[in-house]
Parts: C-alpha cells; sequence; structure tokens
C-alpha cells in the first residue's frame, strides 16, 4: 500500500484535537517496536502515561490500541500512521501482539462472509406495510385539509404542526416521510411559497406513490419506499449486482446531531461516471470512522440501494488505495444532471456536482460558458484557495445553491 | 425565479400557488385539493428541474502572482491543526502559546495556503502582534483578500496615510489622522497651517489625535502650537503637547526644565548636591509637574521626580557623569526613578541601560510596587541585543528574584528565539529554581515563555534536567511543568523541519 499523505492521515482523526494531540505525539521520543508489513498492518508501541501497544489495519481502515481512550481512532493510532506516511515506521515482521490482532480481524472477516443470510417473515413485512399505509393516508388527509384552509397560516405556524404530523409518521413506521414533513417547516418559514407549495405537492405524490406500488415499475417503487422510510436489508444490497470501477472520493460531509451524527461519503467512478453516497452513522458521543480521505480514490465493487435515480451504496470489496484525478463538468450538464436526477426521484433535495473550471466568488461559483451557480454563505476559505482563478470543486447542489465540500487547486486537494 | 421562467408556466403555476395560499374553501378549484396538490407536485417539479444557472455575474479580478514560496504540505497542514477553533481544554496560556506558534510559523518565510488566510486574517485582526508576519506569509493572496473585506484592509497598512483633496476637516477623524501624517511627511510646515485653521474649533479628542501627527518631522517651528497647547482647557491635549516638547532638546520648554532641574540637582566636584524643589508653582504645573504626590511618597521628592523625568537627559552629558558621584542616600532613590522616567519618555536607549542596572541592585525592600512598570517600561526603550544582555545577566544573578521582579516582560521583549547565552542562562536558572524548591507556579511563567521562544536545539538540556528531576521524585508536580516546556520545544522541532523541507 502506498503511504499516506499526513492530510489523510489527519482525516482519520474523530475530532480536531485529536489531530492536535496526533501531531504532538508524532516526535520521535516514545515510541518503539514500530513497523508495518504486506498485510498493510502498521503497529508500534507509545510511551504516554502508560505504554500503549497500537495496531492499525490499513486496508480498513481499523485501529486498536491499548490506552483507555474511547476516540476511534485515538491519539495514539493517528500519530503512529503520521510517522509511518513520514516514512519514519520501517518495514518489519508483526510482533505476536500485532499479528494476533490482524489475524482475528481476518478470521471475523470470513465469518462473516460465510454466515447464512437471515430470513425474512413475510407476515412481519405484509403487516408493517399496511401500518405505514394507514399512516400515510392519514398524511394525506391532513395535506388536503392544509390546502383546504389555505397554507399560508403555516408560514407563521412554528414548528409544532410539523412536529406533530411528523411524529405521527415515525409511529406510523414511515420516518423517511416524517422527515420530510419536517422539511416542510423549513419550507414555510423561507418566505418563498412556491417552494412550500411544492413540497406539500411532492409529499401527496409520495403517499399516492406508495398506495399505487404495485402498478409502479420496480425501480420507482423501490424509490417511493425509500423515501417513505422503508428500509432495506444490508445483505439484501449487497446481494445485487456489483458496479466494478475505480472510486474517486470526491467529498465527506458530517452531519452532527444529538440523537444520530451522520457522514456522507460522495464517491464517483472513473470509468462509468456513476455517482455514489456512502453514508455512515454514529449515535450520540460516538465518533464517525473516517474511510474516505478526500482526493484519493480505490478500485472496488460498490452494491447500490434499488431506486429511479440510484445513489446510495454500500461497498463490497475495496482495493489498495490509489491517487484520483475525477473529470468535472460544466455548470450547464450539472444542471443536466440534476434534471436528470429529479427525473427518477423527484424528492431528490441535493445531488453531487463536480465542476470544472469555476471561478468561485463569495457568492457563485463561475465557469467558462458564463453561468454561474449561487453559493450557500459566503466560503471565504474557498475563494482564497482559488484567489479569482478557475479551479475543480465538487459539492453539493441542493434548492438553494451549492455547498463546496473539495475545491482542487493548484496542484492540491483542500478540504473545505 | 425569474420572470422569463414565470412566463413558460404560464399563469397556472401562479394560480396553484395562490389558490393553495388562500385555501380552495375560498377559492374552489375543479377537483378539490387533492388535485390541486397534483397539480402544484408536477409544476414544481417541473420548475425545479428546470432551473437555470444565472447569467452576467461578474468575474472577480485573479490574485497576482506569488513570489514567496509556498509551504511545504506538512508544514501546512500543521499550520490548519494549530487554527482550528476546537480546543481541548481552553487554558488562557494555551492560547498564548499557539498565538506564538502561528506566529512562529508565519515568520518561517514559506507561503501560508490559501484557504487558511480568512482565519488568519481574522485572528490578526484580533491579535496585532501577527500581522508583520503575516503580511509576508500572506502573500499576494492576503492583500487580494484584505482588498475585498473591511475587516482584514489594516494588512493593507495600519493606517490609511492619503491625502485628503477637499474639505479635509470634514472627514472622520481616523482619515483626517492619515492625511495629516501623509502631510506632514511631505511638508510639515504645510500640516501646522492646516491645523492651525481649524484648531480653535476641534473638538478636545480630535485636537489629541491630530497633534499627535507632529512627531512626523517635529522641529523648534513647532513650539509655537505646542506651547500653546500647553494651555488647553483637556488634560489629554496638554500630554500629548508635553510629550513632544520633551522631545525638542533646544525647545523653550526643555530650557525651563533644565533650569528647574539644575536648580535642584548640582554636580559638586565628586559628589551630587541634592535641593528638591520647595514648591510647585503655577508655571511648573503648567509644564507637567503634577502638584500632589502619590500616597506614600513625600511631597518635595515627588516633585524632584516630576522635574528630574521631564528633563532633557542631554542636561547632565552622558549618565555616568552624574551617576558614578556620591549621592545623598535619601535622594538615590528618587534621582534613580526620576531619570529612569526621563529614559523611557524620551527613549534614550543609553540611559536606559544604565538605569535597568542601577534599578536592579537597588535592594528590594527599598522598591516601589511601580519600580516594575518603571523597569518595564525602560526594557522597551533598551536595545534588542542589550535586552537579551540583561536579560542572560539577571537570571544568572538571582532566578528566584527575577521571577519575582517581574524578568517574564523583559524576557517577552527578547528577540526570538532567544540568543545563546540567554537560552543556556533560562535553562540553567530552571535548574536551579526546581533544585532550589520554587513551586510549580513560580516555574510556570519563565516554562511558559522558554517554550516559545528557546532555540529548539535546548531540548536535550531540557532532557537531562527532567531526568534528574524525575530520578529524585518522579512524583513532583513540577515534572509536568518542564514535560509542557520540551513537549512545546518538540513541537517547534518539528514544524521548523517541516517548513525548511523543499
Amino acid at each position: 500500500m502506498p503511504r499516506w499523505s499526513p492530510e489523510q492521515v489527519l482525516a482519520l482523526a474523530p475530532d480536531a484535537s485529536a489531530g492536535r494531540a496526533a501531531q504532538s505525539l508524532a516526535g520521535d521520543s516514545g515510541w518503539s517496536d514500530e513497523g508495518w508489513d504486506e498485510a498493510d498492518a502498521v503497529w508500534g508501541r507509545c510511551r504516554g502515561r502508560g505504554t500503549y501497544q497500537i495496531v492499525v489495519d490499513l486496508s480498513g481502515p481499523a485501529f486498536r490500541c491499548t490506552c483507555p481512550s474511547r476516540k476511534v481512532p485515538c491519539k495514539h493510532a493517528v500519530g503512529l500512521l503520521l510517522r509511518w506516511s513520514d516514512a519514519r515506521v520501517k518495514p518489519d515482521l508483526p510482533p505476536q501482539w500485532a499479528d494476533a490482532w490482524m489475524a482475528a480481524r481476518a478470521a471475523r472477516a470470513a465469518r462473516r462472509s460465510t454466515a447464512a443470510p437471515r430470513t425474512v417473515n413475510p407476515k412481519t413485512v405484509a403487516k408493517r406495510a399496511e401500518q405505514v399505509e394507514a399512516g400515510l393516508a392519514e398524511l394525506d388527509r391532513w395535506l388536503t385539509d392544509q390546502v383546504r384552509a389555505g397554507v399560508a397560516g403555516l408560514a407563521t405556524a412554528g414548528y409544532e404542526p410539523f412536529d406533530l404530523q411528523a411524529a405521527r409518521l415515525v409511529d406510523a413506521k414511515a420516518p423517511g416521510a416524517a422527515a420530510m414533513v419536517r422539511r416542510l417547516a423549513a419550507a414555510a418559514v423561507s418566505g418563498v411559497p412556491e417552494r412550500l407549495v411544492t413540497e406539500l405537492g411532492l409529499l401527496r405524490l409520495l403517499v399516492r406513490g406508495f398506495l399505487r406500488r404495485a402498478e409502479l415499475p420496480a425501480e420507482l417503487a423501490a424509490t417511493v419506499a425509500a423515501r417513505v422510510g422503508i428500509q432495506v436489508r444490508t445483505e439484501d444490497v449487497l446481494a445485487t449486482a456489483p458496479v466494478a470501477d475505480t472510486w474517486a472520493v470526491l467529498g465527506v460531509r458530517d452531519e452532527i446531531d444529538e440523537q444520530l451524527s451522520t457522514r456522507r461519503a460522495w464517491l464517483r467512478g472513473n470509468a462509468t461516471g456513476r455517482p455514489a453516497l456512502v453514508m455512515s452513522f454514529a449515535g450520540p458521543g460516538q465518533p464517525l470512522v473516517g474511510d474516505f480521505v478526500p482526493g484519493t480514490a480505490f478500485p472496488g465493487e460498490l452494491c447500490f440501494y434499488p431506486g429511479a435515480a440510484p445513489l446510495r451504496a454500500l461497498v463490497k470489496t475495496r482495493g489498495e488505495q490509489t491517487g484520483g484525478k475525477p473529470e468535472g463538468v460544466g455548470i450547464q450538464q450539472a444542471l443536466d444532471e440534476w434534471a436528470t436526477a429529479l427525473a427518477g426521484d423527484p424528492w431528490t433535495d441535493r445531488w453531487p456536482v463536480l465542476l470544472d473550471g469555476v471561478v468561485p466568488t463569495r457568492t457563485h461559483l463561475i465557469d467558462a460558458a458564463g453561468d454561474a451557480l449561487p453559493l450557500l454563505g459566503e466560503p471565504w476559505d474557498l475563494v482564497a484557495a482559488a484567489g479569482g482563478r478557475p479551479c475543480r470543486v465538487f459539492g453539493e447542489y441542493g434548492l438553494s445553491g451549492v455547498r463546496v465540500l473539495t475545491a482542487w487547486v493548484e496542484g492540491r486537494v483542500v478540504v473545505l | 425565479m425569474s420572470s422569463e421562467d414565470r412566463s413558460l408556466q404560464g399563469p397556472q403555476w401562479t394560480d396553484v400557488v395562490s389558490a393553495a395560499l388562500v385555501g380552495t374553501d375560498r377559492r374552489p378549484v375543479p377537483g378539490g385539493p387533492g388535485a390541486l396538490l397534483d397539480a402544484a407536485a408536477a409544476q414544481g417539479l417541473r420548475m425545479r428541474a428546470g432551473v437555470r444557472a444565472e447569467a452576467g455575474v461578474a468575474l472577480p479580478e485573479a490574485a497576482p502572482e506569488e513570489t514567496v514560496p509556498a509551504a511545504p504540505r506538512a508544514a501546512a497542514v500543521r499550520l490548519a491543526g494549530l487554527l482550528d477553533p476546537v480546543r481541548v481544554a481552553g487554558a488562557a496560556r494555551n492560547a498564548e502559546t499557539r498565538l506564538e506558534l502561528v506566529d512562529e510559523w508565519l515568520g518561517a518565510g514559506r507561503r501560508a495556503p490559501g484557504e487558511l488566510l480568512p482565519e488568519l486574517l481574522d485572528l490578526g485582526r484580533r491579535h496585532r502582534q501577527l500581522r508583520p508576519a503575516l503580511a509576508k506569509a500572506g502573500g499576494e493572496r492576503a492583500r487580494w483578500l484584505a482588498v475585498q473585506r473591511d475587516e482584514w484592509r489594516y494588512l493593507l497598512g495600519e493606517t490609511d496615510e492619503r491625502e485628503i483633496v477637499k474639505g479635509w476637516d470634514l472627514a472622520p477623524i481616523g482619515r483626517r489622522v492619515g492625511h495629516l501624517s501623509a502631510v506632514r511627511r511631505r511638508d510639515p510646515h504645510l500640516a501646522r497651517m492646516q491645523l492651525t485653521t481649524t484648531w480653535d474649533s476641534e473638538t478636545a479628542e480630535d485636537r489629541a489625535a491630530l497633534l499627535k501627527t507632529f512627531h512626523i518631522g517635529l522641529s523648534r517651528v513647532d513650539e509655537d502650537i505646542l506651547e500653546r497647547a500647553l494651555d488647553d482647557p483637556r488634560r489629554e491635549v496638554r500630554v500629548v503637547a508635553l510629550d513632544l516638547l520633551a522631545r525638542l532638546p533646544d525647545s523653550a520648554y526643555a530650557l525651563r526644565m533644565a533650569v528647574r532641574a539644575r536648580g535642584c540637582v548640582r554636580v559638586d566636584g565628586a559628589r551630587v548636591d541634592v535641593r528638591p524643589p520647595a514648591q510647585c508653582d503655577r508655571s511648573m504645573q503648567r509644564d507637567g509637574v503634577t502638584a500632589r504626590a502619590p500616597a506614600g511618597t513625600g511631597q518635595r521628592a515627588w516633585w524632584l521626580e516630576e522635574v528630574l523625568a521631564r528633563t532633557p537627559l542631554g542636561t547632565w552629558g552622558r549618565p555616568e557623569t552624574l551617576l558614578d558621584k556620591a549621592i545623598d542616600d535619601e535622594w538615590t532613590g528618587v534621582l534613580r526613578r526620576g531619570l529612569g522616567r526621563a529614559a523611557a519618555g524620551q527613549d534614550n536607549s543609553e540611559w536606559a541601560a544604565v538605569m535597568v542596572d542601577r534599578l536592579w541592585s537597588e535592594p528590594s525592600t527599598s522598591q516601589r510596587p511601580d519600580d516594575r512598570l518603571l523597569l518595564e517600561a525602560l526594557y522597551e526603550v533598551l536595545p534588542v541585543d542589550l535586552r537579551a544582555e540583561r536579560a542572560a545577566a539577571v537570571l544568572r544573578r538571582d532566578p528566584g528574584r527575577a521571577t519575582a521582579a517581574g524578568v517574564e516582560r523583559l524576557l517577552e521583549l527578547c528577540p526570538r528565539p532567544w540568543p545563546r547565552p540567554l537560552a543556556e542562562a533560562a535553562v540553567d536558572a530552571l535548574g536551579v529554581l526546581i533544585r532550589g524548591g520554587a513551586s510549580a507556579w513560580r516555574l510556570a511563567g519563565l516554562t511558559a515563555l522558554a517554550g516559545t521562544r528557546l532555540p529548539v536545539s535546548t531540548v536535550d538540556g531540557l532532557g537531562a534536567l527532567r531526568d534528574t528531576l524525575a530520578g529524585h521524585r518522579p512524583d513532583d508536580p513540577r515534572l509536568s511543568a518542564v514535560d509542557h516546556l520540551t513537549d512545546v520545544l518538540r513541537f517547534r522541532y518539528r514544524m521548523n523541519e517541516e517548513l525548511t523541507r523543499d
């Protein structure tokens, strides 16, 4: 495996303080018994309050450290990787304690791949569908009631009516629809009535789509089910035909929430040009493990969740990390891609855009043709990185504009 | 949404929206509310998918090419880590250390990556000491950014020294000060004339601010307006005038003070004869002598100190001609303080060096609490190389007293990194303090300063110190102070190594 850059290593740190602590740890004092081997293991001992044993499986990556920290990876693991990335760790044979852990990991992985698939009771599925249908029927009544009485009042009603309705949908096992109802609240206060009315219409479209799902093409039915919030089991996704490609990691974005933190990693296949979204979740207080470093790529197979505009995917196999040079498009074509995505999945609210040759200003991205897209907020760091020159950017395009996550400037990858 | 989009959709979409807003109860539609929602989905989605790129957004001017070499990648990553606002535990000392590390990074002659500049510019806005290094490490890109945002304009020059063509008295005071400074540089006489025309109608704050610009091109011809300002009803204006007059060694003011001072302090052969003023008359008060002595100071001694503090040091010739003579014990302290204040106020480094030494050798029992402030003021006047030399001497002489008497300020003013003799003195002083049983908090001030200022190579000498300490008492709380110091030094060692890579 080629060495990672220090940025790649630091991107793994669960938070900035761990990253900084790792940087100060990465000096030469306190380290012993270090090495790395063909099996992508890096190990070492670090003397701190005690002496800790650290092993990192680069292919995961996965981490083990004997220190009491609950952060994953802890500062010792990141510090060790920083030293490795700086060529201060030499190839060696693993000591027993490192080898044992790697062997246990390999055994676990082997067991997992041969485990028998769980079966699903069709009765449970049918019962749940009934529950969802009932919940959606009630949502439909609520929607028509709103339109009958006039939705102008919703703009000043606060969050309560939406929260109430959303809670009912959660009870009815339709968490996806519940999230869309909460999104209505944002549309209601946005001051753009067109947006609110469109969202209301789209919710009704979802209800009607679900009730008529048997008549829909299979992909569209899958999209509707996913939007309503009916989960597809991981093993079912992994059982679909994988898409093999070299996947470039374009951007990573975390949303830290009290209940659930989400990390979205946006990928794009170099040969297929397919966008993919790999999501990972962590409960309260738990760190998100950083698997994906913008600016890198890996050959591998992804399995996409079924749908009419497939985007979300799971990584089935993953090869060694390589450098990635994805090609972007102009603004016009990016908007075409957005329209295509909406045609497949009308409930799409963000879509990845990789734009080439755009100049970032405080408010817009401007491409060579003079087309411009609005930016969210005032991203000064992006403006400063680009310096008024064309660059490649990756971002999430949504209803209010682009949120840029990554930029390629002067031969560097800048994570914003 | 542009009007063009609207017209494409015809009136239908606006009808759908307004019907939904008002409600189908009041504005019935064919098919009822359900059909209206279906139409909303279809129409709204079409609008959403058909969104167009904006046109005619002005392209910015590109930033100029850089001349300073970019920092190596590892160094850039380290800087990003230093700037990260997430704090482990927000100890103030930590924040201060971090700021100094940022300053050291910026001062290394490499260029900071563009994406970090907004944060650096914000930091420089709050912490003036970063600005000189930031101006260099920020390169052209930082200036290009500074033009675009008012908060960052400070980078383009501390004050906006451009002349105002018309109506100079109507501009905001900051611009007026800039204007007057520019005119002073070009033609001090013209600037004085300009200020004279509006002098009587200015507010007291403006009079003081505008008069301050006279330090540029100050000469005897400015004396009249300064003398006039001595009679100003407002104290802040008089203070400015007094400071400026004291810098004119052959002014009438200087002569008056010299006459008063010579009347009090007379060199008589091998001894100095001291006779403090018997009174503080109106003319003395006009010349800045404060009549009322602070508590604990004799009235006449105070007047003498005040007179000496405002007398041009040239009155006495070289420092030795006065200070090497025998002086009555009663007056030694008064003379030292008065002359010390004069050295600080008149930026006289020769006198300052002598006064620092005298004040240091004075037994601590006869010291006043504000002597420490006076010393600190004198340190600032010392030339840079003398500061390091004096600091080393002080640390060697009596480390215990040095930390107690605020050597920290002097150490702060010393060049970074500390020259070898000072670095060695500081490491030795730490050893002496630790062996002498100094408490952890007494060590803290010195170790905090030493961390960001010692040459990184000193880390080896500290290792030995730590080992002896740990060997004696492994649970010594002072170990952590030494450990913190070595941590910072190691961090800087790595940082400098990264910054000097190709």
